[in-house]
């Protein structure tokens, strides 16, 4: 089963809660990689996760991504073609 | 035969989520809210005592989302009378079609064994070697065809462009710092081309110092202002108060440079620089309390969404103001939004670039309602006419014909605001650089707003969502039209006195 890293936010007031983290923690297919005190970095299978989610209120869900370093340079895309003649 | 006057349907929904339920919605937008759902079929609203002509077409519920129809030109009076409320353009999506593959494998492998050009890089006076400066020659322009390289301690380049001599439509040369950019058009150029850089003066009337001009260093105190980025390095013109790097696995202490370029220290030089010519620059508002939010990874030119979303609610805890987010791009998150939704609900204002894609839709995180979103804007006369930045000039053209709308910025309904970002002196590692982006006209405009609300009623109100909106009417009572549009400048530039 493929796992990729997700995050985990709490939407509800004040951090998040002990019994919430205590059932994402006991799910054996969910390894925390690291929490705050909205969130928890996990890495898990898609499905899994989403059902466990699903399960808890307030919380939202989304895959980890990156943003790039923003860059208004010109580049290179391609070289030329030395084969043109 | 009366004039037709051309409406444009929007959805206007609370700050977060559909409805306004919950913690942090304010009373104002529960109870506009309430009466909207009222008025449907009407053809006026009275906000604030305005006669707005907005018509409520549809609803979500009493406390729901509204959609709503209403001339473009009412569209930033409306954001302005309801700041605690988004509206946001009704779209309509198109199923996605896949770009073609390029192929370019064939050519790659050839250009392996093809001949080389070394072109130098030297200072115009001085003739010394530039060093770690990008070279891009294109022979053509449009399919993005050509070579580049970064020179050497020689300022010695070698390019592969398949022959010993060629003609290059366009050169661009960034050095790493304390020259101008360059562009050259239409050149030959073999081993042994020369290309000379202009010095940077630090005393130069860039585009930031055209219209903010020199602050007095008390300007912007009692303001804490954050900034997430690459982190700040130390540098002669920068005071950092403190900070946190929040990049998963790193030390939470080491909020300095990332050692990729110095892009948060040059976007905190145009905040809080208090340096002075000849020998450093000056920021739009260096009285302010300058905080680093590491979120890039080191020697690394991506951040997470999970280590910006911690970065935002880490700067709260710190009691920031205002955050400085000169990053963007690819599609909307729920979590990233619920932290600057969070955010705005208690009391810190995230100031976001809209993106350098070239006029496109603003970017996420810009886009959200709880955002103040901030486009580019430039000042011919600003950088020298052999600058790459020349490329930067584009219409629209200002009420004054120098100032342009800059040709990277992306821009939208979301627009909040727009700030100099072409050009821009700022702090770096190394020094001191003009680089360009919506990532330099956002420290700007967070510049200006320290300005603005430096000693202002806003600033002392209880930390929650009516403090961040007290903060958003006190910014865009600064702001003045620069005569592009709303799409492109929002409120317009502000200048705080």
């Amino acid at each position: 089963m493929s796992r990729s890293r997700f995050i985990l936010r709490y939407r509800g007031r004040g951090p998040t809660p002990d019994a919430d983290v205590a059932r994402v923690s006991a799910v054996a297919e969910v390894v925390v990689v690291e929490s705050t005190a909205k969130m928890l970095l996990v890495e898990s299978a898609p499905a899994l996760l989403q059902a466990l989610v699903d399960s808890l209120d307030d919380w939202v869900m989304a895959p980890e991504h990156a943003f790039p370093l923003p860059d208004v340079r010109r580049r290179v895309e391609r070289p030329p073609d030395v084969s043109d003649p | 035969m009366a004039k037709r006057i051309e409406t444009e349907q929007y959805v206007l929904l609370p700050a977060g989520g559909l409805r306004a339920k919950g913690r942090g919605v304010s009373v104002e937008t529960r109870t506009f809210l309430r009466s909207a759902e009222t008025l449907r079929g009407t053809e006026g609203v009275m906000i604030d005592a305005h006669q707005v002509p907005m018509r409520v077409l549809d609803s979500i519920g009493p406390d729901g989302a509204k959609l709503v129809e209403l001339p473009a030109q009412s569209m930033l009076a409306v954001r302005s009378l309801l700041p605690s409320l988004r509206l946001v353009p009704v779209r309509y999506y198109t199923p996605a079609t896949a770009p073609l593959m390029q192929v370019a494998t064939q050519a790659a492998r050839a250009m392996a064994a093809a001949p080389t050009i070394t072109i130098k890089v030297l200072a115009k006076t001085g003739k010394k070697p530039v060093a770690g400066a990008i070279v891009v020659a294109l022979t053509d322009v449009e399919n993005r065809v050509g070579a580049q390289g970064v020179t050497d301690s020689e300022g010695e380049v070698e390019l592969t462009l398949g022959t010993a001599s060629v003609e290059i439509q366009a050169l661009y040369v960034y050095p790493a710092d304390a020259y101008w950019t360059l562009r050259k058009k239409n050149l030959t150029i073999t081993t042994g081309t020369v290309i000379n850089l202009l010095s940077l003066d630090l005393g130069s009337t860039d585009a930031l110092r055209f219209f903010y001009g020199s602050a007095e260093l008390t300007i912007g105190q009692g303001v804490t202002v954050g900034v997430l980025d690459t982190g700040i390095a130390d540098h002669p013109d920068l005071v950092v108060d403190g900070g946190a790097n929040t990049v998963t696995g790193e030390d939470p202490k080491d909020f300095g440079d990332n050692g990729k370029g110095g892009h948060g220290t040059h976007v905190a030089g145009i905040v809080a620089a208090r340096g002075e010519a000849p020998t450093g620059v000056r920021g739009v508002a260096p009285g302010v309390k300058l905080r680093s939010y590491r979120v890039f990874a080191r020697n690394s030119g991506s951040a997470s969404n999970f280590a910006i979303a911690k970065a935002i609610d880490q700067a709260v805890l710190d009691r920031c103001d205002l955050l400085n987010m000169s990053l963007g791009g690819g599609s909307a998150d729920p979590v990233l939004t619920a932290a600057v939704d969070d955010a705005r609900a208690a009391g810190t204002l995230c100031i976001i670039a809209t993106g350098n894609d070239g006029r496109q839709p603003v970017s996420f995180p810009a886009v959200l309602g709880s955002a103040v979103a901030v486009s580019a804007v430039g000042r011919k006369g600003t950088f020298p006419a052999s600058a790459a930045e020349v490329e930067d000039i584009a219409s629209p053209y200002g009420t004054d014909k120098k100032n342009f709308l800059a040709s990277f910025s992306n821009i939208g309904p979301e627009v909040d605001l727009t700030g100099p970002g072409v050009a821009i002196i700022s702090t770096l590692p190394t020094g001191h650089a003009a680089l360009s982006g919506t990532s330099m006209a956002c420290p700007a405009v967070t510049g200006a707003a320290a300005r603005a609300l430096a000693g202002s009623t806003a600033l002392k109100k209880k930390r929650d969502g009516a403090r961040s909106d007290a903060m958003v009417k006190a910014l865009l009572t600064t702001a003045a039209p620069l005569g592009f549009g709303p799409t492109f400048e929002g409120h317009g530039l502000p200048m705080p006195e």
